[in-house]
């Protein structure tokens, strides 16, 4: 994964602030992944819809939209279970809602190696439930 | 059916009633209805009526200008009559008393000269008849408490005249007890739906304060990747730092909103919490942010403590954070469980907390008058709910030497509060 393979790992970053996607994109990005970006739920399914390369979702969960971040985890369960997704928001805890299998949270704000870890975890465990 | 019983309310003459009374009048009479209904007594003072006097038919009617409606109905004589069953007012003799505020006594209506020719009696069929006005404490007319027989009947007795008076008072008292108790619970649920209001509006705007917040924090970060000179570095350290204490007070705003506003959240408690990772990672934090200060600790964690860690680094951060800013010299920490609790300690030298302060430290919203740029005053208020809700205490010791914030908590939670663990 990341760096050391040929091909790096597709990520979509799913967030509406512009500066926050932004940073986001740019951790990603150094800890060698290829970051592609959406500012909501209903943008990431359509990107996800039109191409099959894409591993790893990370996105908020407070954001406008039909969908917000828990949510898109679900769908992308159902539709695309091989996907992982990292579930990410300011709030202490996701609140009272399990994330589906193949999922995480990880809280605000977040450090590079944190990512790494997470992306590492979830893709390195994929018989395993929610971490 | 006898003859003078009757199926519905507008037959013939008997009923004509008013097409026009508006709906509102209806409800409130409804509501009147309801209310008698709601009185225990009333069957019995009915049942009692007619037991006193022998006659077979009693009942409290509400009576208005317009309208005669029966609340509550004892029937022997299937005079026909159920609750909410309605008469003409103007065919009834309780119009007069509305506007006398007189009772009629009537104990033989053929041997009675003034009622002997009155349409009310011949219509519907009685020779005895009782009427007592029922006025509210206010001095408002509801209605009355009446008994008719087509028997004659000795009711011009002090004895049944004072009984129905008493009874009419009694019913009066019930009316207005109940109307007040209505009143406390509307009061009530208003308080509770502005607390609700005020709770929601604390928590949206601290949600929507986050997002500005964490995108100035993006920048701020995305800016120190792009490898700055030094001064533009410092400068994007003090945005950091703004934001930090923003954080900070939005994090207090939220959690002040959950706990003193009601609703209120659960204690994340672990039976076996890892409390020294947690304390630790605050005492770095703290370090790294006043790194020209002294801060020296001692734990000794041997016992599992079964508590929010998160929620105790919490209240030692912002122990400890008020230590650094309000006192001098170094900072000691100290940590200990024993078989029965959990015991922590924040000290530091300097002025001593005047007793009268000292009692208000832990109220919300609390500011020492000197400074300004101090935060919203609940630091010390949260911590002491968060010790609060581990079912323990924090308090405080201030004299020329030092000053010391102590928390002690059950090590193990009381299973006999459950609820408590609520901030």
């Amino acid at each position: 994964m990341g760096a050391a393979s040929a091909k790096p790992t597709i990520a979509l970053i799913v967030e509406d602030e512009f500066l926050v996607r932004m940073l986001a994109v740019d951790i990603f990005t150094d800890s060698g992944f290829e970051a592609i970006e959406a500012a909501n739920a209903d943008e990431a399914i359509r990107i996800l819809e039109s191409r099959g390369d894409i591993e790893v979702i990370f996105t908020d969960i407070n954001m406008p939209g039909s969908l917000d971040g828990v949510s898109l985890a679900y769908v992308v369960r159902r539709r695309w279970p091989s996907i992982r997704t990292i579930v990410t928001s300011a709030l202490r805890m996701p609140g009272n809602r399990p994330l589906p299998e193949g999922s995480m949270f990880l809280a605000k704000p977040y450090q590079s190696s944190q990512i790494t870890h997470a992306v590492r975890a979830l893709t390195e465990a994929p018989g395993r439930g929610a971490l | 059916m006898t003859d003078w019983g009757f199926e519905s309310a507008d037959r013939g003459d008997r009923a004509p009633i008013d097409a026009g009374v508006s709906s509102a009048l209806d409800a409130a009479i409804t509501a009147d209805v309801a209310s008698i209904a709601r009185i225990d007594a009333i069957a019995s003072i009915l049942e009692i009526v007619c037991r006193t006097t022998g006659m077979g038919f009693s009942a409290v009617a509400r009576v208005t200008k317009e309208r005669w409606v029966a609340c509550a109905v004892r029937d022997e004589i299937a005079f026909g009559l159920l609750p909410g069953g309605e008469l003409s007012v103007k065919t009834t003799i309780c119009d007069e008393i509305r506007s006398s505020g007189q009772p009629v006594i009537i104990d033989h209506v053929a041997a009675d000269e003034n009622f002997r020719a009155h349409r009310t009696p011949a219509l519907y069929g009685f020779q005895s008849y009782i009427s007592m006005p029922i006025f509210l404490p206010n001095g408002a007319f509801f209605g009355t408490l009446c008994a008719i027989d087509p028997r004659p009947a000795k009711l011009n007795r002090p004895e049944i005249v004072g009984m129905f008076k008493n009874f009419a008072e009694l019913i009066a008292f019930h009316l207005d007890a109940q109307e007040r108790a209505a009143k406390q619970d509307a009061a009530l649920f208003d308080e509770r739906q502005t607390a609700e209001l005020r709770e929601q509006f604390i928590a949206v705007l601290g949600h929507d304060l986050r997002n500005p917040l964490a995108s100035i924090d993006a920048g701020a970060r995305l800016l120190l990747k792009q490898r700055p000179d030094e001064k533009t570095a410092a400068l994007v350290g003090h945005i950091q730092s703004s934001v930090r204490r923003m954080a900070g007070l939005i994090d207090d705003m939220l959690d002040f909103a959950r706990g003193r506003l009601g609703g209120g959240f659960a204690l994340n408690r672990d039976s076996d919490a890892a409390l020294a990772p947690a304390l630790e990672g605050v005492v770095n934090e703290l370090r790294a942010a006043w790194p020209e200060r002294a801060l020296e600790t001692a734990f000794a964690l041997a016992h599992s403590v079964d508590c929010d860690p998160a929620r105790i680094a919490q209240l030692l951060s912002n122990l400890a954070a008020n230590a650094l800013k309000h006192g001098r010299g170094p900072v000691r920490i100290l940590a200990r469980t024993d078989d029965d609790a959990f015991e922590l300690t924040v000290s530091n030298q300097g002025d001593p907390i005047p007793p009268e302060t000292a009692n208000r430290l832990f109220q919300p919203f609390f500011r020492t008058a000197q400074k300004s740029n101090q935060g919203l005053g609940l630091g010390l208020y949260i911590a002491s709910e968060i010790a609060r809700a581990h079912g323990g205490a924090l308090g405080v010791e201030s004299s020329a030497a030092e000053t010391r914030f102590t928390l002690k908590i059950p090590r193990i939670a009381s299973n006999a509060r459950p609820a408590e663990g609520r901030l």
